[in-house]
C-alpha cells in the first residue's frame, strides 16, 4: 500500500505559541483519513502545511511523493482542498466559479459534470449567496474536484450544517471516495469520523494522542460498554453495590438510575437481570451503549471534545 | 490569465451599485461645476451714501456703475441705514461720499487737502474683496485726475487672444478625472482585497497553482480598463453637456491615466495588506486620497497652497499625474514634454510596486 501523504516531525509554531508540536503520520492511497480534535487542536494548520499555505518551522510533508516546500506548485495542482469558511465571488455564477478555478489547473473536469456530480446541476446559473448552508458546501466539496485530484483535502466539511445537510455531504464524500480518489477530512464530530473514516488520527494541543481504526481506537478503551438501568423504586446502598458485577466495573447511580461502564456487555446484561430478580426490584429501562470515540479522547486526553 | 481578466471585468460590471458610484461620483462634480460661470465674478452690491449729492458726485456715481460686476444701490439717506443692510448681508459693501466732496468742486485754494471716502465690507466675502476696492480705487484715481485737469496719457488696452482659452472649468475637469480616478483604485482595490482576505478567497486562491502575478496582472488592468472608461465619461460630458475646452491629444492623456492608475491601484493594495477589515481599509483610503485631492490642485492651484506645503505637494503622485495631464490637454504638450512629471510617477510606480510586493498579505 503507498503513502500519498507524508508527514514527518512537523512542528509550527507562531511566535510563542506552538500550533502543531512534533507530529508524523501517513496517509495510504484509497483511504479516508480523518482528523479528530477540538477546536484549535492543530488540525487546520496541518493540512495548510500539507497544501503548501504555510510552510513549517521543522519537519517535512511531502504530497504524492512532492515535497510540499520545495515544490509547492506541483503539489497544489494535484490535490483538491476545501478550506474551511471560505467564500466565493458574490457576483459569479456557480458555472462561472468552476470555469474559472478550472482554468488555474492544467487538467480539468467540466463545470457542469462538477455540478451533476454534488446535486446542483439546475442551480448552474445562480450566484452562491442564494444557495442554502448545506448546497454551499456540496459547491464547495465541487470546487475542490475541479483539478479531477488524486488527493482530496477537506476542511471541517460540515461544520454548521443541519443532520439531514450533514448527512447529504458524508453521501457526498463517499462517494467522492468510490471514485477512487484519498480523501482527507478534519472534524471535531466523533460520529463524523466514526462514519466516514478507515483510519483517524486524533490531535490535542498540537499533537497526535491516537491514531488507528475506529474500531481499534474504540479497543483502546478499557471498559468499551455503558450499561444504563432505570428502576422503579430509589435504590438502597447495599442494592447498588451488589449491582456492581465486578470491583473493576465502574458504577455511578443517582436515585433510581444507574450506569455501569463494563468490559463485557453480555456477562453484563445477565447479571443485571438476575440481580433484580433476586432483589424483587422492577427495571424500567435497560440499554447498552456501546462507547464511541468521545469516550476514546476523552480517555486519552481527559478532556470533552468540544470543550 | 486572461479567464480571470473577464471574470474580474464581469464582477466590475455585475457590481451595479460599486460601478454607478464609480462613474456617477466624478460625473455629478462635473455637473455641479459646469453649472457656474466661472468668466465672470457674479454681482456684488454696493450701497452708494451719497452725502454731498453734487453734479461731481452724481459724475462719479455713473463711473461706478459702469463696473460690470458691480450692482451699484444709491438712495440711502443716512451711513446708517446703508450699514445696516450691510449687516443683513443685503449689501456686500458700502461706499460714503461725505458732505467734503462738495468741496472738490470749488477754487483749489479752497478744497479739504484729501477727502476720504470710507468703503465699509465685510470680511466674509473672502478674496473678491480685493478685486472690488481695486476697481473701486481705479474709478477714484480717474476722478483723480479729470479733478486735477491733467489729461490722462496712459490707458491698458485689454484684449482677449486665442492663444489659451482653457478656463477654470478646463483646468477643474482634468483635476476631476485624476480625483475620481485617484480615489476609486485606491479605495476600490483595499476594500475589495480586504474583503477578499477576509472571506478566506485569497487564500481559496492560493491553493491553486496559479501564479500571484497573475492574479495582480488581472486585477491591475481590469481596474485600469475601469479608470479608462471613467476618464472618457468625465471628459465626454465634460466638452459635450458643459462645452469644455480640452485641445491636447486624448491619447497622452490616457496614456498617463493609466501610468498613473498603476500607482493609485499599488497604494490600495498597500492599504489592504495594513487594513484588518473592508471597513479600515475604507477608511484608510479616503485618509489618504481626501487630502491628496485637496492639496495636489484638483479644484485649486497648488500655489495658493500656504507656507512650505507648495514644494511639499509636488512628491504626491496626484500632483504630476494631473501636471502632466494638463499639460497634454490643456496646452497641447506631447509627452516629452512632461517627462520630468513622468520621471516622478515613475519613481512612484517603482516604489509602490515594491512596497506593494513586501506589504501584501494574503491571509
Amino acid at each position: 500500500m503507498d503513502d500519498v501523504i507524508q508527514v514527518r516531525g512537523l512542528v509550527k509554531r507562531y511566535g510563542p505559541l506552538t500550533a502543531v508540536d512534533g507530529i508524523s503520520f501517513t496517509v495510504h492511497r484509497g483511504e479516508v483519513f480523518g482528523i479528530l480534535g477540538p477546536n484549535g487542536a492543530g488540525k487546520t494548520t496541518t493540512l495548510e502545511v500539507i497544501e503548501g499555505l504555510q510552510s513549517p518551522t521543522a519537519g517535512e510533508t511531502a504530497v504524492l511523493g512532492v515535497d510540499t516546500r520545495r515544490d509547492p506548485q506541483q503539489v497544489k495542482g494535484r490535490i483538491g482542498v476545501q478550506l474551511q469558511a471560505s467564500a466565493y465571488f458574490d457576483f459569479l455564477t456557480l458555472h462561472e466559479i468552476l470555469t474559472l478555478f478550472g482554468t488555474f489547473y492544467p487538467r480539468r473536469i467540466p463545470a457542469d459534470e462538477l455540478l451533476e456530480v454534488v446535486g446542483l446541476a439546475d442551480r448552474s446559473g445562480t450566484t452562491l449567496k442564494k444557495l442554502s448552508g448545506g448546497q454551499k458546501q456540496r459547491f464547495t466539496v465541487a470546487a475542490s474536484l475541479v483539478n479531477d485530484p488524486e488527493v482530496v483535502i477537506l476542511d471541517e466539511p460540515t461544520t454548521g450544517l443541519d443532520p439531514q445537510a450533514r448527512h447529504n455531504l458524508w453521501d457526498l464524500i463517499r462517494q467522492i471516495h468510490s471514485d477512487g480518489r484519498t480523501v482527507v477530512l478534519t472534524t471535531h464530530y466523533m460520529e463524523e469520523a466514526q462514519a466516514l473514516c478507515d483510519r483517524v488520527a486524533i490531535m490535542d494541543a498540537g499533537r497526535i494522542v491516537a491514531l488507528d481504526t475506529p474500531s481499534g481506537l474504540l479497543l483502546r478503551i478499557e471498559r468499551p460498554y455503558s450499561v444504563k438501568l432505570s428502576t422503579a423504586r430509589e435504590l438502597s446502598p447495599q442494592e447498588v453495590e451488589a449491582l456492581r458485577p465486578s470491583p473493576e466495573d465502574e458504577l455511578t447511580a443517582n436515585g433510581a438510575s444507574c450506569e455501569l461502564r463494563v468490559k463485557d456487555a453480555s456477562q453484563t446484561m445477565a447479571h443485571v437481570l438476575e440481580w433484580a430478580s433476586d432483589s424483587g426490584i422492577t427495571l424500567e429501562h435497560l440499554e447498552v451503549v456501546p462507547s464511541t470515540l468521545e469516550d476514546v479522547f476523552l480517555e486519552l486526553t481527559g478532556k470533552e471534545l468540544r470543550d | 490569465m486572461l479567464a480571470l481578466l473577464v471574470a474580474n471585468l464581469k464582477i466590475m460590471l455585475r457590481d451595479r451599485q460599486a460601478l454607478l458610484w464609480a462613474v456617477l461620483f466624478p460625473l455629478i462634480l462635473v455637473v455641479a461645476f459646469g453649472v457656474f460661470d466661472f468668466s465672470t465674478l457674479g454681482s456684488v452690491d454696493l450701497g452708494v451714501v451719497d452725502l454731498a449729492d453734487t453734479a461731481s458726485s452724481r459724475l462719479f456715481r455713473r463711473e461706478l456703475v459702469g463696473i460690470d460686476y458691480l450692482d451699484v444701490r444709491s438712495g440711502y439717506a443716512s451711513q446708517a441705514d446703508a450699514e445696516a443692510d450691510l449687516e443683513d448681508r443685503d449689501l456686500n459693501f458700502v461706499l460714503v461720499i461725505p458732505e467734503s466732496f462738495a468741496s472738490l468742486e470749488g477754487p483749489s485754494d479752497s478744497r479739504d487737502r484729501v477727502v476720504a471716502l470710507p468703503l465699509l465690507y465685510g470680511r466674509s466675502e473672502g478674496p473678491g474683496n480685493q478685486l472690488v476696492i481695486d476697481a473701486i480705487r481705479h474709478v477714484v484715481d480717474r476722478e483723480n485726475i479729470r479733478l486735477s485737469g491733467f489729461p490722462q496719457t496712459l490707458e491698458v488696452a485689454a484684449q482677449e487672444t486665442e492663444t489659451n482659452r482653457a478656463d477654470y472649468f478646463d483646468v477643474l475637469l482634468i483635476g476631476l478625472i485624476g480625483m475620481g480616478m485617484m480615489t476609486n483604485s485606491i479605495i476600490f482595490i483595499a476594500v475589495k482585497i480586504s474583503m477578499y482576505r477576509n472571506q478566506s478567497i485569497l487564500k481559496r486562491m492560493l491553493v491553486t497553482p496559479l501564479p500571484v502575478r497573475k492574479y495582480f496582472a488581472s486585477e491591475v488592468v481590469a481596474h485600469l480598463l475601469l479608470a479608462l472608461v471613467q476618464a472618457g465619461v468625465v471628459i465626454g460630458m465634460g466638452v459635450l453637456v458643459f462645452g469644455a475646452n480640452i485641445q491636447g491629444n486624448l491619447l497622452w492623456l490616457f496614456v498617463i491615466v493609466a501610468f498613473a492608475n498603476t500607482i493609485f491601484l499599488n497604494i490600495g493594495f498597500i492599504i489592504s495588506g495594513w487594513a484588518n477589515s473592508p471597513r479600515a481599509a475604507s477608511g484608510l483610503g479616503n485618509v489618504v486620497a481626501i487630502p491628496m485631492m485637496f492639496f495636489s490642485g484638483t479644484f485649486f492651484p497648488t500655489s495658493s497652497l500656504p507656507s512650505f506645503l507648495p514644494e511639499l505637494v509636488q512628491v504626491l503622485p496626484l500632483t504630476p499625474m494631473l501636471d502632466a495631464m494638463r499639460g497634454v490637454a490643456i496646452d497641447d504638450l506631447q509627452l516629452w514634454d512632461v517627462r520630468r512629471e513622468l520621471a516622478m510617477l515613475a519613481g512612484w510606480l517603482a516604489f509602490s510596486s515594491v512596497a506593494a510586493v513586501k506589504l501584501f498579505k494574503f491571509g
